[in-house]
């Protein structure tokens, strides 16, 4: 929450969960997750995450490998901000325009991958149970993201090699 | 000057209204308040182990911003095996202001905006008197990570931290400094 990066990520939440799909997405709390609220446990357990990375150091990212669940998309603001030219701004509190139109770029994107989870009937999501034993926190590792071998979907979006694929395992049919 | 800096943890949630006050009073304490005196802590960097912020939480007093009942600020706290100086409790600032967050996330409604103020004021107070009170001492601990249960919601973390009420909406741990400006004689609450 240091980074104007990350005010762009919830808002970007915000427009997603209230505006775009509205009753179809939930908002994963990290620190209720850790703390054991059923809700937020549950909800990563049995529903495929997109995780909204700020920056280089991939926080959301990281979690979800180190309690291996890796996320079926992720959305990294530093390509949206490469590729749309536009940035942050500078006001945490309340974005600035230029940042509220980020914000609604990577709301964008979030939604085109959740509504493709949501609408295919391709889509195979498995469920899967968090690693909440004999865990480590706050050791800084590169594996905790190299594990999850992301690959390119498209500009911005990024999926796990592992997870299924996006309208990338469809290419030319369902690009949309 | 007692201690150099001192920390502001918001408990760094985001689907309850009340997340978006706990974030907006560290804001309004970074920026407005007392911008030198502070510095916000993101969990989600403390987590991941970035070591500036690690160090923060190790060499400072740190002040939790508590959003909801399900206290998850204090809860990291107890998992790491620190303790805060102290911890504002959002829900009794709003049962002693009568101010709610609102409905609006995006941007806070007004009410939500006025009890962040209320919140950033009274912690602005107790870090004056932090920085302020030759009295008041801070010795740093050590985040230990390694070996964690988490999610475990058995915990009752109230206890486990030995909080104590010092003020409406104030605690601190039991076997941490006295608060400064709240707990000498007359100057409660």
């Amino acid at each position: 929450m240091k980074k104007v990066e990350a005010t762009v990520a919830r808002i970007a939440s915000y427009i997603v969960n209230e505006d775009l799909l509205p009753g179809k997405t939930i908002l994963m709390c990290v620190p209720a997750f850790l703390r054991g609220v059923e809700e937020d446990v549950s909800m990563v357990e049995n529903n495929p995450t997109v995780v909204i990375d700020c920056h280089s150091e991939s926080c959301g990212s990281a979690l979800m490998g180190l309690i291996g669940i890796p996320p079926a998309a992720r959305i990294y603001i530093p390509d949206v901000v490469s590729q749309t030219g536009l940035i942050a701004g500078k006001n945490r509190q309340v974005l600035d325009p230029v940042g509220n139109q980020l914000a609604q770029e990577v709301a964008r994107r979030v939604a085109k991958a959740g509504k493709w989870m949501l609408e295919e009937a391709h889509y195979n999501f498995e469920k899967r149970k968090a690693k909440v034993i004999g865990q480590t926190l706050c050791k800084f590792s590169e594996e905790a993201v190299d594990s999850l071998n992301y690959i390119e979907v498209e500009p911005a979006i990024y999926r796990p090699k592992s997870m299924p694929p996006l309208w990338d395992g469809w290419p030319g049919i369902y690009e949309r | 000057m007692s201690v150099e800096k001192v920390v502001i943890y918001p408990c760094g949630g985001i689907g309850l209204h009340v997340s978006c006050v706990t974030r907006q009073a560290g804001y309004l304490l970074e920026e407005e308040l007392l911008k030198l005196d502070v510095e916000i802590l993101d969990m989600h960097r403390l987590i991941r182990g970035m070591p500036d912020e690690i160090e923060l939480v190790e060499r400072y007093p740190t002040i939790i911003l508590d959003g909801c009942a399900h206290q998850c600020g204090s809860s990291l706290f107890w998992l790491l095996k620190i303790k805060p100086a102290a911890r504002i409790y959002i829900p009794d600032i709003i049962a002693e202001t009568n101010l709610f967050p609102g409905r609006a996330r995006k941007v806070l409604e007004e009410s939500g905006q006025r009890l962040a103020r209320e919140v950033a004021l009274k912690t602005a107070r107790m870090v004056k008197g932090m920085r302020e009170s030759p009295g008041y001492h801070y010795h740093s601990q050590k985040v230990r990570g390694d070996d964690l249960t988490l999610c475990d919601y058995e915990v009752d973390v109230e206890e486990a931290l030995g909080y104590i009420k010092i003020a409406p909406g104030v605690y601190r741990p039991r076997d941490m400094n006295p608060l400064p400006g709240f707990e000498e004689k007359g100057t409660e609450g």
